[in-house]
């Protein structure tokens, strides 16, 4: 049986890296991109000798890098099963002091970005295939980041009229993290920190392997009946007081 | 407190996506700078995707927005709210601002119509 292909953006670390941990376990083939050279050695270190996976620096914000990225694709694959956009950026301030290229910047990244390479690899995307679209929690809203807030409700709309679009050939859907155990939460003052975890009813943070493995669960046939949808991973929190 | 009406483009591509929701981001900073209550008008078609992905995209992140901006001010009173009303209606300004005069109403979407009765609402 060939194994299926996925291309994960963002992929040199992060959550990026625990979704294609998961995925390499379940025997996907995986190309890693990301605008970090250090995707490189991500790769060799998950795929060591076997060959099964790629790494690629690539910024998807810049239209050349998109197209010889998709050249890379087919001329590497005989088709892609799984397109993860992961990738993502904040730039927080306050609305008063949010300028307009800082807003934009974080559109760029996190919406324009995915429209664009997932448009532009139409036409490698095979039959029984899943996009999962990496949105957040906080697409509901929060403090300071109507930027990040603007691109990842804008990722979910996208999500679901590519969905109506694509279908039945390829399903799409979302995945939606709460907070996350990483570099930023890390950074985060201890009290603050423990105040956002103790709103959780699952009583702790998340870790990265809960988020991959819905991702996984979405790329994958088990959900082959589910297209158009987001999955809040957060412990509960969106439902909280 | 005036109320700033922002009925959204139609773009159709990312370019003009990036665009429009800059002109947005702009509109609404400088409305809610000028204590303005804001009303963001949308087609309810564009909520599901209905219309085009890239539709769907451009409303929805206007909806962030207004979210992102009423969790940032509700504190400070700032006030918006999206009506969401098919792209058939001739709604005007004005029933726009009455649909979400509610005192305390922030961060809403409003979905005015019947075409999505029984459908998921974002």
């Amino acid at each position: 049986m060939t194994a299926r292909v996925a291309l994960i953006t963002g992929g040199a670390r992060g959550l990026g890296l625990s979704i294609a941990q998961v995925l390499a376990e379940r025997g996907y083939k995986l190309l890693l991109v990301d605008r970090d050279e250090a995707v490189y050695a991500t790769a060799t270190g998950l795929g060591g000798d076997s060959g099964g996976v790629t790494g690629c620096v690539a910024d998807l914000t810049v239209s050349d890098d998109v197209e010889r990225l998709v050249e890379f694709v087919r001329g590497s694959f005989d088709g892609l099963d799984v397109l993860v956009n992961n990738a993502g950026i904040t730039r927080d301030a306050r609305l008063g002091k949010m300028e307009p290229e800082v807003f934009s910047s974080v559109i760029d990244v996190n919406l324009l970005a995915p429209l664009r390479l997932t448009f532009a690899l139409d036409s490698s995307f095979r039959d029984g295939s899943s996009i999962v679209n990496m949105t957040s929690r906080a697409a509901l809203g929060n403090f300071g980041q109507t930027n990040y807030v603007a691109s990842k409700s804008g990722l979910i709309g996208f999500t679901r009229g590519l969905a109506l679009q694509w279908s039945p050939r390829t399903r799409v859907n979302a995945v939606a993290p709460g907070l996350v155990d990483s570099a930023m939460s890390r950074a985060m003052p201890e009290d603050v920190l423990g105040g956002l975890v103790a709103k959780i009813p699952a009583g702790r943070i998340g870790e990265p392997e809960d988020v991959a493995r819905a991702v996984a669960f979405l790329a994958g046939d088990e959900s082959s009946y589910i297209t158009g949808q987001v999955l809040t991973v957060c412990g509960g929190r969106s439902i909280s007081a | 407190m005036s109320t700033h009406v922002l009925r959204g483009s139609d773009p159709s591509d990312a370019d003009e996506l990036g665009a429009a929701l800059e002109v947005a981001f702009r509109a609404i900073k400088n409305a809610i700078a000028n204590d303005d209550a804001v009303v963001v008008v949308v087609p309810s078609e564009d909520l599901l995707g209905h219309r085009s992905p890239v539709g769907a995209a451009y409303v929805n992140a206007l909806i962030g927005m207004t979210r992102a901006v009423a969790f940032e001010g509700a504190r400070v009173g700032w006030k918006i709210n999206t009506v969401a009303v098919p792209s058939t209606s001739e709604l005007t300004d004005r029933q726009a601002i009455d649909a979400v005069a509610a005192d305390g109403l922030t961060g809403q979407v409003l979905t005015l119509g019947t075409a999505l009765v029984g459908r998921l609402i974002p």
